[in-house]
């Protein structure tokens, strides 16, 4: 038993991935799929909380980590899984009511879920670069299928192919980076490469480097920039976000978002640290160019769902302006607003989700009078939308604030071409605030084009009101608490 | 059958009041269970009480058969409960011994300040929360009925109210000026909702607005005090302000500025001359509205904040004379006022900036005595702090009972002109009967609760003016004022409920042949009055407050006397020692008589004047007044209250109207066309950027190549040839 147990949630994964399929022979009610991935999940996030908040109870020493040869469970992993975990279990709920009950192919949808799932949680564990490209591509693929998974949509056909395609190809290029990588150093694990990158910047490695780091660093960014959807490696997100079903994209644009984060945390932050000064720059271009497309093209879009695409994509710009500045405050902010940009854009999708499956639609107009159909769905979107944009005192804006903030000490401190950095997200945030509030305006100030009665489902009321207080209540009161989890986190990671 | 109905829903508010309030007590006997000893420790629960119930009603509102009410009664009745123990326990069991509590926690902390919010119960505090929790909610009883007519609107109604009670007991318990400051601001916020209540009426938007942005002048003053204060002594705690006199006496200029500043806090929120000018307009609110804002609420919150600073105010002498020449002065002009206007609730209110004004005439002196007292060596005790406090609380119980009176009237007589009423008394016996009570209360007629208070303010200011001449000139204006308020008090209720219940009135009406001549005549109709007396829930606060009225004042000498506890400083006598001299003092003193005298000859001349005859018709009339050349002049400016808002208004279009229009061009022309480009220009990129999302697969992926490449000639070419570099 001993140290094992902290498999279980992977255990997990891996029973109901086979179990599921397994219950599709013996009976076709479609219920009994959600609601095994659900217990699994359900269970999965009860065991990660309780080893985050009793360490005694599983004699999991807080200061310290669980180690396998590619497999570490530390604050950092621990803190990230919790997020996908609950995540999935958001999604599987809300799966429920988005699919009707003769939708075919549920088993097969549940199992793809649970199997991206596991995917992550590998990702968040992952020690070196094998087990960490071998978890994106269990998510990816599982996430490829899910995009296409109503085949006779046109659109979602179109997303999933689009999104494969893509996917592979930026796969390859992170697989060239990944083996540029190799050759010069010798070692697949993320110490070892580590290692041999302080060899280089002490002078212990004798021999010129920099232009095999610099062209790997470049193409290990293009294939993770695809999973974050940073410019210029985020031209398929609007796409798969319109046409996937939209508990998939919250499943993308949450999780799948923040799974991409830890690969760049641990390649770039931690396996990469000591050579900085080469991708450095590349990171903040990428950043700075993410966030201005990102909001500038938000602002004419139509569909609700590609326009919180597009505002993924600033969000990812914001969180990638810590990278460079690689102190512990900055990259604490940087988890911080990872974790609660998975709440606020997962939040903001299932409303979407939810709008689009009672038939109201996915355009910005189908949200007028959303106030007076269900005002708790309206504040929920609400307080999302505002924590998107920084608003004080939701969530976004506390966790927005220590990310600024610690990039911009780092920057005071050493490399003043980080401030323009910190200038550019403010400006940024100004700007993002003018379709954020189309949406509320929509929402508040207008009537409903139909005064047709419509009925949201009773899973959906509940993880908004969640949001609401989550968002709007918890954080903003115990952000104290927030920071220290994330700053655990960060130490783990940079300290490895 | 509509009777019927009334009468069930009668019972049933009784019911529910009972039900709430014995819930509250088991409550906070639970809450309190195993600190016997220490009630002031569940302090901070009293304004969250309110503000649970604001969200409460904001969310259910419109499912409760009260529409809100009863979330309102519950929540405020729980504080009320909650605060009239602390106040028993404070100042009746007297278990803080002068000394105060502080129970503190910290919201968040930087590298160099801390913002802790707690709270700090002393005597003071115990007196307001007895103040505010009692009469808001006898207001929230009074209210339940008087606002029934308002339908699914009262919704909003309580859920303001209960915000801006629960916001008041915050700032009465705050813990430090930031906190206090704090709920001040959301003082105004409700009462800018609040007076705005029917916003559709223009009247009552203007004088919304007026409110708010009058007492924002003193805001601004408040905020400058604070800022002085913190940058001088590094903290905003009351404890670790006041317990370091010292420290305190050594930076006395600084403080003479901020505690100035502070009282310009006080003479915007408190309607002191010269930013009065919106409490008279601040009656286009729901009468219930105006008897919070006036007995419990607003305007008290000016009056604490000076209580409060007082340990500062001590040190400057400046100070403590502008702050009873600014009351002396308002006391006296705001009742000259009170005596030309019609308008019911506008002759309590005038009379409310009077009270008031004699209740910072009291701090200021006591405030003064104890720097005259410290700087020559003497002993003496701040006899005008325990006055005006006692003044506050007494007025708070009349004024209450005066505006929730009126309230009666007006719900059943439909308008708020005096002129147009008289003859109510039969009609409504007990409102007439009660607010009988308290304009003798606040006239000052001996052994009335305001008596005593009165007295005890006249008898310290002309204790002050044996050393410093101008508390003598002061003295003379207070005792004019007694004169003038006995007078216009006694006005107001002959007016009301006076004569016959039919009278014949004269009114101006379009002739027959108006459509041709356009003609008209003065044509006389008798009216009878439809007067009825206010349902129970309306009367039940009415004589609880008269009682309070008449007998609040022998809290002087019950027990060990209201002295014994709110006091500043030390005492010189015993405690027992000090009531005695009060009662002393007002007993055998011959200024006592003469104030005694002047006030009843006040209420007689008003009761000669404006009795109204058989017909209905007062004894004294208008052209009385004005065939007099000087009363006439005198009359006119009055009723135009001085030109004093003429004043403001024309100085207002001269100088900073001009700023405004010039800030208006900028704003316009430039910052509006920066903005415009700004957003046409993102427009226009935002047209261009979507352009790069064609929706071939195949241009992403060169989109993900070509950006590689331009990564590439950026970090490689670019930036080594223009000479950048990390």
């Amino acid at each position: 038993m001993d140290d094992s147990i902290f498999f279980l949630p992977e255990i997990l994964m891996v029973v109901s991935i086979i179990g599921i399929p397994a219950l599709y022979i013996l009976t076709e009610n479609n219920k009994s799929y959600s609601i095994c991935s659900n217990i699994s999940l359900g269970f999965a996030f009860m065991f990660l909380v309780l080893s985050w908040y009793y360490p005694d109870f599983l004699s999991l020493d807080k200061s310290g980590l669980v180690s396998y040869d590619h497999f570490r469970v530390d604050d950092f992993s621990q803190l990230f899984k919790i997020i996908f975990v609950l995540t999935a279990l958001v999604v599987s709920i809300v799966s429920t009511s988005y699919f009707d009950d003769e939708e075919p192919h549920q088993a097969e949808y549940y199992t793809l879920l649970l199997s991206s799932t596991l995917g992550m949680l590998v990702v968040a564990s992952a020690t070196d670069f094998l087990t960490l490209f071998l978890g994106i591509e269990i998510s990816a693929f599982s996430s490829y299928a899910m995009v296409a998974f109503r085949k006779q949509d046109d659109k979602s056909t179109e997303a999933g192919a689009k999104y494969l395609l893509i996917g592979a190809f930026s796969s390859g290029l992170t697989l060239y980076g990944i083996s540029l990588l190799y050759a010069i150093t010798g070692s697949l694990t993320f110490d070892g490469v580590s290692s041999f990158m302080h060899g280089i910047s002490n002078g212990v490695v004798v021999g010129d480097f920099t232009e095999v780091i610099f062209i790997s660093c470049l193409f290990i960014m293009a294939g993770l920039g695809f999973k974050i959807a940073v410019v210029p490696f985020h031209a398929w997100a609007p796409d798969v976000y319109q046409g996937a079903p939209t508990p998939v994209t919250t499943l993308l644009a949450a999780a799948s978002k923040a799974m991409g984060f830890i690969a760049v945390f641990r390649v770039f932050a931690f396996t990469l640290e000591s050579v900085s000064e080469e991708w450095k720059l590349v990171l903040g271009i990428i950043a700075l160019a993410s966030m201005t497309v990102g909001n500038l093209a938000a602002i004419s879009q139509k569909d609700i769902g590609r326009m919180l695409a597009y505002s993924s994509i600033a969000q990812a710009g914001y969180i990638m302006i810590a990278i460079p500045a690689l102190t512990e405050e900055a990259m604490s902010g940087a988890i911080a607003h990872t974790l609660v940009h998975a709440f606020m854009k997962g939040g903001a999708f299932v409303i979407v989700g939810c709008i689009g499956a009672v038939g109201l639609g996915y355009n910005l107009e189908s949200y007028k009078g959303l106030a007076k159909r269900s005002p708790l769905l309206a504040l929920s979107m609400t307080v999302c939308l505002l924590s998107l944009v920084g608003i004080p005192p939701f969530a976004g804006f506390i966790s927005k604030f220590f990310l600024f903030y610690g990039t911009l000490q780092a920057g005071l401190a050493g490399e003043s071409w980080i401030i323009a950095l910190v200038i550019g997200g403010i400006l940024n945030s100004a700007l993002s605030l003018y379709y954020y509030l189309k949406v509320i305006r929509y929402m508040y100030l207008y009537d409903p084009e139909d005064s047709g009665e419509v009925e949201f489902p009773n899973s959906v009321r509940y993880i908004s009101f969640g949001v609401i207080l989550l968002l709007a209540v918890f954080f903003p009161l115990y952000w104290e608490s927030l920071f220290e989890l994330c700053k655990e986190a960060s130490i783990a990671l940079i300290n490895g | 059958m509509s009777n019927n109905d009334n009468q069930n829903s009668e019972s049933d508010l009784l019911r529910f009041i009972s039900l709430s309030l014995a819930a509250s007590l088991i409550l906070f006997y639970f809450s309190t269970d195993g600190l016997a000893d220490d009630f002031v420790s569940v302090a901070w629960m009293i304004p969250v009480f309110p503000i649970v119930s604001f969200v409460a009603i904001l969310l259910f509102g419109h499912m409760d058969s009260r529409k809100g009410g009863s979330f309102a009664l519950a929540g405020i009745g729980l504080s009320a409960v909650f605060s009239l123990a602390i106040a028993y326990d404070v100042l009746i069991q007297n278990s803080l011994h002068g000394e105060y509590v502080e129970s503190t926690r910290t919201w968040f902390s930087g590298a160099t300040y801390s913002f802790d919010f707690g709270t700090y119960v002393d005597a003071l505090a115990a007196l307001l929360l007895l103040v505010v929790g009692l009469v808001s909610y006898l207001v929230i009883v009074f209210s339940t009925s008087y606002m029934e007519e308002e339908g699914d609107r009262q919704v909003r109604y309580f859920a303001e109210i209960s915000l801006f009670v629960g916001v008041m007991l915050g700032l009465v318990v705050a813990n430090s000026f930031l906190l206090m400051f704090i709920f001040w601001e959301l003082v105004g916020v409700c009462s800018y909702l609040l007076i705005g209540f029917w916003y559709e009426k223009p009247s009552a938007a203007s004088a919304a607005k007026k409110a708010f942005l009058v007492t924002r002048v003193g805001d601004v003053f408040l905020l400058m005090g604070l800022v002085i204060l913190y940058s001088t002594f590094g903290t905003l705690r009351y404890s670790e302000l006041f317990d370091n006199p010292e420290d305190l006496a050594a930076n006395a200029t600084e403080l003479k500025w901020a505690t100035l500043c502070i009282f310009g806090g006080a003479v915007g929120k408190s309607a002191q001359f010269p930013l009065h000018v919106w409490l008279p307009d601040a009656m286009e609110g729901p009468t219930t509205v105006s008897a919070l804002i006036h007995a419990a609420t607003m305007v008290k919150a000016g009056v604490f904040l000076v209580a409060r600073a007082y340990p500062l105010i001590v040190h400057s002498p400046d100070t403590a004379i502008y702050i009873a020449v600014t009351g002396g002065v308002t006391a006296f002009i705001a009742a000259s006022m009170a005596m030309v206007m019609y308008d019911i609730k506008r002759v309590l209110a005038y009379s409310t900036i009077s009270q008031l004004g004699y209740m910072f005439l009291a701090l200021g002196t006591g405030a003064w005595a104890v720097w005259h007292a410290a700087e020559n060596g003497i002993e003496d005790h701040a006899q005008g702090y325990t006055a005006g406090l006692f003044h506050l609380m007494n007025h708070a119980f009349f004024k209450a009972l005066l505006f929730l009176g009126s309230g009666a009237v007006i719900h059943s007589v439909h308008t708020q002109d005096m002129r147009e009423m008289g003859g109510l008394r039969k009609g409504m016996p007990i409102t007439s009967a009660a607010m009988g009570l308290g304009v003798l209360s606040i006239a000052g007629v001996p052994f009335f609760s305001g008596f005593w208070s009165k007295d005890e303010i006249l008898e310290a200011v002309h204790h002050n003016s044996e050393a410093e001449g101008i508390f003598g000139i002061l003295w003379w204006l207070a005792l004019l004022t007694a004169a003038m308020t006995a007078f216009y008090m006694t006005r107001l209720w002959m007016m009301t409920f006076s004569g016959p219940e039919n009278r014949v009135v004269e009114e101006m009406v379009e002739s027959k042949d108006h459509a041709e001549t356009g003609n008209w005549e003065l044509k006389s109709k008798t009216i009878k009055s439809h007067a009825h007396e206010a349902p129970l829930a309306m009367t039940a606060p009415l004589m609880i407050l008269a009682s309070l009225a008449v007998f609040s004042g022998f809290s002087l000498f019950l027990g060990e006397g209201f002295g014994s506890r709110v006091y500043y400083g030390h005492h010189a006598d015993s405690e027992s020692m000090i009531q005695w001299s009060i009662l002393d003092h007002i007993l055998t003193s011959s200024l006592t008589y003469l104030s005694v005298i002047v006030g009843l000859s006040g209420v007689t001349l008003g009761y000669l004047f404006y009795k109204r005859d058989s017909e209905g018709q007062t004894t004294f009339s208008p052209a009385f007044v004005e065939s007099f050349a000087v009363t006439s002049y005198l009359h006119v400016f009055l009723s135009n209250r001085l030109y004093m808002s003429k004043f403001f208004d024309w100085f207002g279009m001269r100088t900073w109207d001009t700023v405004a229009r010039a800030c208006d061009w900028f704003d316009i022309y430039i910052i509006d066309g920066i903005v415009n480009g700004v957003a046409s220009a993102s427009q226009f990129f935002s047209s261009q950027v979507r352009k790069l999302n064609s929706g071939f697969t195949g241009h992403y992926a060169s989109l993900t190549v070509g950006g590689l490449g331009a990564l590439v000639v950026i970090t490689r070419i670019i930036m080594p040839f223009m000479g950048w570099s990390l």
